[in-house]
């Protein structure tokens, strides 16, 4: 039965010009994803829970504590996407911004401000400032 | 009088001499009554009087505690120390010849209201208003269901008034959280707001919450058989036919404060494989060492030989305990010796103390840290 619901999403997807991907729960959209067995097309467009799918490591972050949660699709690797950095994590405060970075390195950890874009996203340093 | 107590704006007041009732209406109205400067709160009266006190409940202050009059004026006051974060609720007692008359601060117009009436309240300097008890215009409701459950173990039709989430569905299976007091956590502790509230934003799981309204709750949440033969027996059947819910010991947690803590616990213990966690604020749970005098009235009698008993011999009553209280509750003490105990069962515990009194406030502003760890949300999964 599985087998007949990723080949329907397959010629889905082999139809769409662009996969978009929206925010939600992080856990339920990684589940579906592998249950379906999605491979994105060229094109994906995708924010917040949606856009740390895309990446090869999805951190989890609420009130300044991190954890490793899951691997990713992979699109975007070596990358921790941090959306709603602001309400999620002390960015005020390098010294704790400073080991989250240190602690996912080579990895960059990169903060996804509310309706900012992966271009303009500013990174974390080892020193916690934001660049 | 201090280098610190010197500043006071009552000191400053008593060193300009002399005073008249325009200097007193003016200093009234420059700051709000009590005065608040650090660590510092000045209470005041002001009318004619033989003497006036403040009445309050917080263990290691004297009670009553003396204004003493200004010279001049009709104007009382005393400085009491409050740490960083404490909530204090209080009365005044004035004297007038042989009257007495008790009453709430006319000049503090916060008022803390509880089953037994109101009385007056101040918020020392670092206490924080929870934002998440008010309602918000942003939040879903969820929706309150009264029902009546037929008992035999308390011979009585048992009120129940059950909370369902907003968006509730029949296709999901939600956990149940069991509430004693039922009223008076939905009157004075906002309850439902809480929950809509922290539902609404994921850091408490989508839940039903069942209020239960007591009868005689001195006798049936004193570790009562027939309390706990209702709710294990009979409640949770009635309510896990009729709706969806997981039915397991993980999303079945019992709530109480003071005396519902005890009948929570007290009900898991009878049932030590049935409930997944327990919600235990400031709990009565009054024990003796040696002896029989623990001062608390025939109506710890019962409550005494249980926690004696559950202290002699403790054993694990449900996966995980959230235990708080108060420090300026005469019951902090027993509440802290739970905790030893509780986790020498191997029980996950958590334990909370607030600068706060036995008041459903003080509970109320506990629930974010209780029920976020019974019944955890799925705040940190979710991002949009």
């Amino acid at each position: 039965m599985v087998a007949g619901h990723r080949a329907q999403v397959r010629a889905e997807l082999d139809r769409a010009g662009v996969l978009v991907i929206a925010g939600g729960h992080v856990g339920v959209l990684l589940h579906v994803l592998r249950l379906f067995a999605v491979t994105p097309p060229a094109d994906v467009l995708a924010w917040s829970a949606g856009a740390m799918a895309l990446t090869d490591r999805v951190v989890l972050f609420t009130d300044g504590r991190a954890e490793t949660y899951a691997p990713g699709l992979g699109l975007v690797p070596d990358t921790v996407l941090l959306p709603h950095a602001r309400r999620r994590l002390p960015v005020d405060d390098p010294v704790r911004l400073g080991a989250l970075a240190r602690r996912f390195a080579p990895a960059r950890c990169v903060v996804l401000d509310d309706g900012g874009t992966l271009a303009a996203a500013k990174v974390i340093g080892p020193d916690g400032r934001l660049s | 009088m201090t280098a610190s107590t010197r500043r006071l704006a009552i000191n400053r007041l008593k060193e300009r001499g002399a005073l008249d009732a325009a200097v007193v209406d003016r200093f009234l109205q420059r700051s709000p009554v009590p005065i608040v400067e650090g660590r510092h709160c000045t209470f005041l009266f002001r009318g004619e009087a033989d003497e006036v006190w403040v009445r309050h409940r917080v263990t290691g202050l004297p009670d009553p505690l003396p204004l003493r009059r200004l010279r001049g004026v009709d104007l009382w006051s005393v400085v009491l120390e409050l740490p960083e974060g404490s909530r204090v609720e209080y009365q005044l007692e004035i004297r007038r010849g042989e009257t007495y008359e008790r009453i709430n601060d006319p000049l503090n117009p916060h008022r803390s209201h509880s089953p037994v009436g109101s009385s007056s309240v101040v918020f020392a300097t670092g206490y924080v208003d929870p934002e998440w008890a008010r309602p918000d215009p942003e939040t879903r409701p969820g929706e309150l269901v009264e029902l009546t459950v037929p008992s035999r173990a308390l011979r009585r039709d048992a009120r129940v008034t059950l909370y369902l989430p907003a968006r509730f569905r029949r296709t999901t299976a939600y956990p149940l959280l069991v509430v004693h007091d039922g009223p008076d956590y939905l009157q004075y502790a906002s309850a439902k707001t809480v929950l809509d509230n922290l539902l609404h934003r994921t850091e408490v799981a989508e839940l039903v919450a069942a209020f239960l309204h007591p009868g005689d709750r001195t006798v049936e949440y004193a570790d009562s058989t027939a309390h706990a033969r209702f709710v294990t027996g009979e409640l949770l059947p009635y309510l896990e036919r009729r709706f969806p819910l997981t039915a397991q010991p993980a999303g079945r947690c019992l709530m109480g404060a003071s005396f519902g803590a005890v009948a929570s616990l007290s009900i898991a213990y009878r049932q030590p494989a049935t409930y997944g966690s327990l919600l235990l604020q400031s709990g009565s749970f009054v024990f003796t060492d040696i002896g029989s005098d623990h001062g608390g009235g025939s109506v710890f009698d019962p409550v005494v030989r249980f926690t004696n008993r559950y202290r002699a011999r403790p054993r694990a009553v449900a996966d995980k305990v959230f235990v708080s209280c108060g420090v300026y509750e005469p019951l902090i003490v027993r509440n802290r010796s739970m905790v030893p105990v509780f986790t020498e069962t191997g029980m996950r515990v958590r334990y909370v103390e607030s600068r706060d009194g036995h008041s459903w406030e003080n509970w109320r502003d506990r629930l974010r840290d209780g029920l976020s760890y019974v019944f955890p949300g799925p705040r940190k999964y979710v991002y949009e």
